[in-house]
């Protein structure tokens, strides 16, 4: 952990350890991420990659250390401040986590609608994201009969529609073919390209490192195993 | 709020089952509830319609004498719940006497002296239960020129500890009805509460306040208790129109009534406890859930 990057880092974790039945999930983890960082986390299964997304987003809390997200130390925030953190996070996850029983239209209006966002508001901001992510046409159909490529993009639209700070992505091309990867990644890219801080989770980097200019964090057992910095590659 | 309303009924449509179960347990509660309402406001306009006092004999001492009669009567007269005397001579009860017995009353032309004492007929007010009677009587009883008071009392007591029992058993059974409705309704709302168990999380993830999704299971179950209850309602009206003639006639009958359906203050008491109970199922539940 760098003292003077800290000064500016949007995620600041410090010895964060996570416990699940006193089986250590991550040690003594501390790293700064910078605004506007494109951040690989790498590492083979039960290494800690989703428990350190977890952490970020509250649906866990560790067991020792601190983290810190823009200044605000997550371990003093309260439940009733929790939904408001939240809101400032995009996030992707594997299994999509998409209402099946709703349109994508409504699965994606979903992280507006939880902001208190006005309707007219919503109807645009929906159609616009769902062009970006090439989902436009499919507004109106239930998310069960779309493929598994077409979910993610959805579940990226839902991430990307609350104009978030950070993106934090567990897996999000995992369960995917090489070509609906590839067009997720160039989604989060070029929302990476305005500015915005993401996290993305995986153990197959390859695909993932080639496009993008980042840094790629190896977890093992838990612990910090390396840190690099990928070069800079133009799509 | 319309949005939460929106939502709230797009809810009911995905979960048609579980809610119309609902609606059906809070309609057939409400009915059975009602049902004991509906008794007991006619039986009120039974009783309010018809003698609330009771009967009583005031036996007067032998040393009684005609002259005595004005102040004997205004002390009676005076006496709380009492609400007519008349007086009865001893020449009028055996008069009466003669009457009832019919062609049996040889022996009583063989007395010398009329052996009966003269009386007070009185009526008691009865409204508010046999304790009220047995103390306007007990008054009676300690006044001068007064030797005994009859008044059925053994008969009188069954009769209105009866009537008080029926009427608490029917609050009783009402308010068991209203106690199942009310667990059923809160067992819907934690089976709906499964069963979108993995969207209330999906909620929370993308920073959903516990307002935002309490809001449309509120709304639901204010729903439900309210559809629920005028449901029930109906089934009672409908049941009325059908059944009300033949029962009508037979009250009629009886007591000179007519059976008549609730009254809109009942009407609107019974949907407002049904839709409280909708919503206060859903309040519980969510509590614990929630958590």
């Amino acid at each position: 952990m760098n003292l003077d990057t800290g000064k500016h880092a949007i995620i600041r974790l410090f010895n964060v350890t996570k416990h699940y039945g006193g089986k250590p999930a991550l040690q003594n983890v501390s790293m700064d991420i910078l605004p506007g960082e494109f951040v690989f986390v790498s590492g083979p299964s039960g290494a800690g990659k989703s428990t350190l997304l977890k952490v970020l987003y509250l649906a866990e809390t560790v067991s020792d250390g601190q983290i810190l997200i823009d200044g605000m130390n997550l371990s003093r925030i309260s439940p009733a401040r929790l939904p408001y953190l939240r809101r400032r996070f995009g996030m992707v996850f594997q299994d999509f986590k998409l209402i099946p029983t709703r349109t994508v239209f409504d699965n994606v209006a979903l992280a507006l609608e939880v902001a208190g966002k006005k309707p007219g508001f919503i109807r645009k901001k929906v159609m616009h994201v769902l062009r970006i992510t090439g989902m436009e046409k499919k507004a109106h159909v239930l998310p069960p009969t779309l493929s598994g490529g077409e979910q993610q993009r959805v579940a990226v639209a839902r991430a990307v529609a609350g104009d978030p700070e950070i993106i934090l992505a567990d897996e999000p091309t995992g369960s995917l073919d090489q070509e609906s990867a590839r067009r997720v990644l160039e989604i989060l890219l070029a929302y990476h390209k305005k500015g915005v801080t993401i996290l993305v989770a995986s153990h197959h980097l390859r695909q993932l490192e080639a496009m993008v200019t980042g840094r790629s964090i190896v977890l093992e057992k838990g612990r910090l195993a390396s840190a690099t910095r990928l070069d800079p590659y133009t799509v | 709020m319309t949005r939460y309303i929106k939502k709230a009924l797009a809810d009911i449509r995905s979960n048609r089952f579980l809610n119309l179960i609902t609606m059906v347990t809070i309609a057939l509660s409400i009915l059975a509830v009602s049902l004991f309402f509906l008794f007991f406001e006619n039986l009120g306009r039974v009783l309010d319609g018809g003698d609330q006092t009771g009967r009583a004999m005031v036996y007067l001492a032998p040393e009684f004498s005609e002259a005595m009669r004005p102040g004997v009567e205004s002390a009676v007269q005076d006496m709380a719940g009492v609400v007519r005397v008349t007086f009865v001579s001893k020449d009028q009860a055996l008069a009466r006497l003669k009457n009832e017995m019919a062609g049996s009353t040889q022996f009583l032309d063989t007395l010398k002296e009329n052996p009966l004492p003269h009386a007070l007929e009185i009526q008691i007010q009865t409204r508010d239960g046999f304790e009220q009677m047995a103390a306007a009587v007990e008054q009676i009883e300690s006044l001068e020129m007064v030797e005994s008071v009859e008044y059925g009392e053994k008969w009188l007591a069954r009769f209105l500890h009866l009537f008080h029992l029926f009427r608490m058993t029917g609050y009783m059974l009402g308010g068991l009805f209203l106690l199942i409705a009310f667990f059923i309704t809160a067992s819907t709302v934690r089976l709906v509460f499964y069963t979108r168990q993995s969207e209330v999380e999906i909620m929370r993830l993308v920073g959903a306040t516990d307002r935002f999704i309490k809001m449309p299971f509120y709304i639901t179950g204010v729903i439900q208790g309210g559809v629920g209850g005028i449901l029930g309602l109906l089934i009672l009206y409908v049941a009325y129109l059908l059944m009300g003639s033949g029962v009508s006639r037979i009250m009629g009958d009886l007591f000179d009534v007519n059976v008549r359906f609730l009254s809109f203050t009942a009407m609107g008491g019974m949907l407002g406890a049904s839709t409280f109970l909708g919503w206060f199922g859903c309040y519980l539940s969510l509590r614990q859930l929630l958590k």
